[in-house]
């Protein structure tokens, strides 16, 4: 009956996006490139997400595969007794009580996973930014945070190799919200398998590992800048947040980081690491200023909370972007971009940005209006709410919790005469706020993490007189991901990611064509090995800024071997240790051999990730046989 | 001219004992009944005036209590002037985290790094597994602050980062005093602060 209802709701929302038929169309074309331009748009896939999150993440078919059956079957059962129990007493569809939750899953014979209070920790302050419907109501948020705890729980007793880390509820709780029922726990359970896995060891390795990337790409992008930042801290540790819960812990709005999912699952994992490059290009102003000013730990303040974002056109009504009004918004914007941060890529990205095949001309002005039309058919609630109120998409079977449809770039009206004079081809104001706040006991937002932000973001248009950095725009952002992609490929050498990053890493085993993924069980097998998954890399950090670090590539080597087979030798055999010496081999070659296949397409993500794959796909095989 | 002190203070202690609640506290004088997890770790600063005239401002890392990002703590501990080490009183393995963490910086961090116990969620004595004698035996045994709070009531939060602030400028290297403006550029270098600038603007200028 209630997922009747929803279903229909679905298809009342289906009805009113029928220009917005791209993605699902993309989706059964299997058209992965498609779906890539498609997740750069203003709101990216919208109320897709549901066809297409499952199909990005593998996780299509397996609604009732014969893979799952116990663990499935038993999660099925838990959760239609909790409906049965919750219709009783009266408490809304979908949603069961806390005790009762507990003593099921107790009771279930799945074993209880080591991890299993942190879970209830984080899961019990979980939900705190949104779904704004529930911030008034705790109960409602209680509610969710338990099921969302049984979600969490049922993939850790079904994979007991995982570990959590905190900051893994966050990812979740947005699968959680955007994905109908029947879908969220074969997507959490493929995305922790396959896209999350390295994260889910015992240490913080891999972050490390991602996080010394992004070093290197932040070298490459912008050597100035890139000084400024390793003058405050060795690695970009503002940036660990988001490349561990793929900025699902510092985006305010649920609009915003569903867009931000669209843009990542569609990429292969390595995709966060440009990402967070694009956000932290692109405060470079504010950065600078900010050390001017000379506070240490400040820069970590501003980093680390991101800016506010937009994800609508504003910023085409601004004057300067409307000058060179041209046909394809991506290279005026490119061009912007060179102009306003002062790279010195400028004519590189002007002629990379020609070749990648993104979205034809016109197709913003569509999405536009599609979205003005469908604001009219928004489920509307606590109307008088701020800009964040954009709807969510809700899964048809928590449609309990006013479920609405996506309106992804539908902006709104108050803000636009701020948002216009600071969008993102103005000066960047000073960081004041920031600075204020170290002398005034009354720290603003930008001192705190994300709850602040919220309380930020919520307020009404009255508060925005105080001096704040401009918002910037997310689909501007993306596009900027995709450009230091092109520009900086992962096979660039200087990225050093042959050397980072281990056989088993997600960033290698990851593939869109699911038959070239290692399975499940490989993948949670892959857990015992985490110096298959980061390598022991020797940072060059002696190699200053700018100078090119290729020179010293034999000396690396041979130190990188060294401690290599030091490494190995500590904890495993001899024969892993000759394996594990070709395997470091393999994956150099396949990542290095890449450059010059890609050497004029860099946009060629596919192609990338299939050298990276193949060389992981041989090394699981190894491995798994051991 | 009154003097003005600067100090880098570490928050250590196990997950969800109230850390960051303690901070929002401390710096906001505002408390969330609900308070997402730390990630990493988080920066922010506050200023204390002590009856003497001088200010002491606080630049306070949070830190991240899952064990996981236990390895990232050394970075923030490493040139702190104070650490403030929470425990849960209701949790009493909270406690023997905190021990843990107490050690370590015994061993690793700078010596003259003042400490600071401190029994959080006060709000919840009724639930009270730590009994106070034991944590303040503990506390003086090892040459530490100690004190009990609750991040909800506001109860004890001012009191021990003022004590920290009373403590710190006698055992402290000397502190930073007041210069001409900010120091530009040079690595690790840290501008003085012009407390004075702001401090008569009220407190609406940035309320948010």
């Amino acid at each position: 009956m209630e997922e009747k209802a929803a279903e229909n709701l679905k298809e009342k929302y289906d009805d009113f996006n029928l220009g917005d038929g791209d993605v699902s169309d993309a989706v059964r074309r299997r058209d992965w490139s498609r779906l890539r331009v498609l997740s750069t748009r203003a709101g990216g896939f919208g109320e897709e997400r549901n066809s297409a999150w499952p199909f990005l993440l593998h996780a299509q078919q397996k609604t009732s595969g014969p893979r799952d059956s116990d663990s499935d079957r038993a999660h099925t059962k838990l959760r239609k007794r909790r409906k049965k129990i919750a219709s009783v007493e009266g408490v809304r569809g979908g949603h069961f009580e806390k005790g009762y939750e507990r003593d099921a899953l107790r009771s279930s014979s799945a074993e209880e996973h080591p991890d299993e209070r942190q879970i209830k920790l984080d899961t019990d302050r979980s939900f705190v930014l949104y779904p704004n419907v529930s911030v008034e109501d705790h109960r409602d948020r209680e509610e969710l945070q338990t099921e969302l705890n049984g979600l969490i729980t049922t993939i850790f007793r079904r994979h007991t190799k995982l570990n959590y880390f905190q900051g893994y509820h966050d990812v979740i709780s947005v699968l959680f919200l955007t994905l109908s029922e029947d879908q969220k726990l074969p997507c959490a359970d493929k995305m922790s398998l396959h896209r999350l896995r390295d994260a889910m060891g015992k240490g913080l390795e891999p972050l490390i590992g991602l996080l010394q990337i992004l070093k290197y790409l932040l070298r490459l992008a912008d050597p100035e800048y890139a000084v400024l930042l390793e003058r405050n801290t060795p690695l970009p540790y503002f940036a660990l947040s988001n490349l561990l819960t793929l900025f699902s812990h510092d985006i305010p709005t649920l609009p915003l980081i569903q867009h931000i999912f669209d843009f990542l699952l569609s990429r292969p994992p390595i995709a966060v690491v440009y990402l967070a490059a694009a956000f932290t290009l692109a405060r470079k102003n504010e950065a600078t200023k900010m050390e001017e000013e000379g506070e240490e730990g400040m820069l970590h303040s501003l980093l680390s909370n991101l800016p506010e974002l937009s994800d609508g056109d504003e910023h085409q009504n601004d004057e300067e972007l409307k000058i060179e009004a041209s046909d394809d918004g991506r290279i005026l914007k490119a061009d912007i971009l060179v102009e306003k941060q002062k790279h010195a890529l400028e004519d590189e990205v002007t002629v990379k940005v020609e070749e990648c095949n993104y979205n034809g001309p016109g197709k913003r002005a569509d999405v536009l209006s599609e979205n003005g039309l469908t604001v009219h058919d928004t489920i509307e609630d606590g109307g008088s709410e701020s800009k964040d109120q954009r709807k969510i998409v809700e899964s048809p079977d928590s449609s309990d919790l006013q479920p609405s449809a996506a309106v992804p770039s539908n902006e709104v009206p108050q803000e636009m005469p701020f948002e216009q004079k600071l969008s993102l081809g103005t000066e960047t104001p000073p960081a004041t706020t920031a600075m204020q706040s170290t002398e005034l006991s009354d720290l603003p937002s930008s001192g705190f993490e994300a709850p602040s932000e919220s309380e930020t973001n919520s307020r009404p248009a009255s508060s925005l007189s105080h001096v704040r950095p401009p918002k910037l725009s997310l689909p501007y952002l993306l596009e900027h991901a995709d450009i230091l992609f092109a520009l900086y490929p992962p096979s660039q050498p200087s990225l050093h990611i042959s050397s980072i990053i281990g056989p088993q890493s997600v960033i290698l085993t990851w593939s869109e064509d699911p038959r070239d993924m290692a399975s499940d069980a490989e993948a949670e097998a892959m857990m015992t090995h985490p110096e298959l998954v980061t390598l022991e890399f020797v940072d060059l950090d002696e190699t200053p800024v700018g100078e090119d670090p290729d020179a010293h590539s034999g000396r690396r080597h041979r130190k990188l071997r060294k401690r290599y087979t030091k490494h190995f030798g500590v904890s495993l055999d001899k024969k892993t240790v000759l394996t594990g010496a070709v395997v470091a081999l393999g994956v150099a070659i396949a990542v290095y051999s890449m450059r010059a296949k890609g050497g004029h397409s860099g946009m060629d993500i596919t192609r990338t990730q299939k050298g990276l794959r193949r060389v992981g796909k041989w090394i699981t095989a190894i491995f798994i046989r051991d | 001219m009154a003097k003005q002190y600067q100090f880098k203070l570490v928050l250590l202690g196990e997950s969800a004992v109230g850390k960051s609640s303690l901070v929002l506290r401390f710096v906001k004088d505002q408390f969330d009944d609900y308070r997402e997890s730390t990630i990493g770790a988080a920066f922010l600063t506050q200023t204390v005036a002590l009856d003497d005239g001088s200010t002491v401002k606080f630049e306070i890392w949070d830190t991240a209590g899952q064990e996981r990002y236990k390895s990232l703590a050394p970075m923030y501990y490493r040139n702190a002037n104070c650490a403030v080490v929470v425990y849960d009183i209701t949790q009493p393995a909270s406690l023997e985290k905190a021990r843990t963490w107490i050690r370590e910086l015994q061993r690793q961090a700078d010596p003259s790094i003042v400490i600071a116990l401190c029994g959080n969620k006060l709000d919840l004595a009724a639930r009270r597994q730590v009994t106070q004698e034991e944590a303040q035996k503990y506390a003086e045994e090892e040459g530490l602050m100690w004190g009990e709070t609750s991040a909800k009531s506001g109860e004890g939060v001012a009191s021990i980062f003022t004590s920290l602030a009373k403590k710190l400028p006698q055992t402290a290297p000397p502190p930073q005093t007041r210069g001409g403006g900010a120091v530009r550029g040079a690595p690790g270098a840290r501008a003085a602060v012009d407390l004075n600038s702001n401090t008569n603007g009220g407190q609406d200028g940035c309320n948010c």
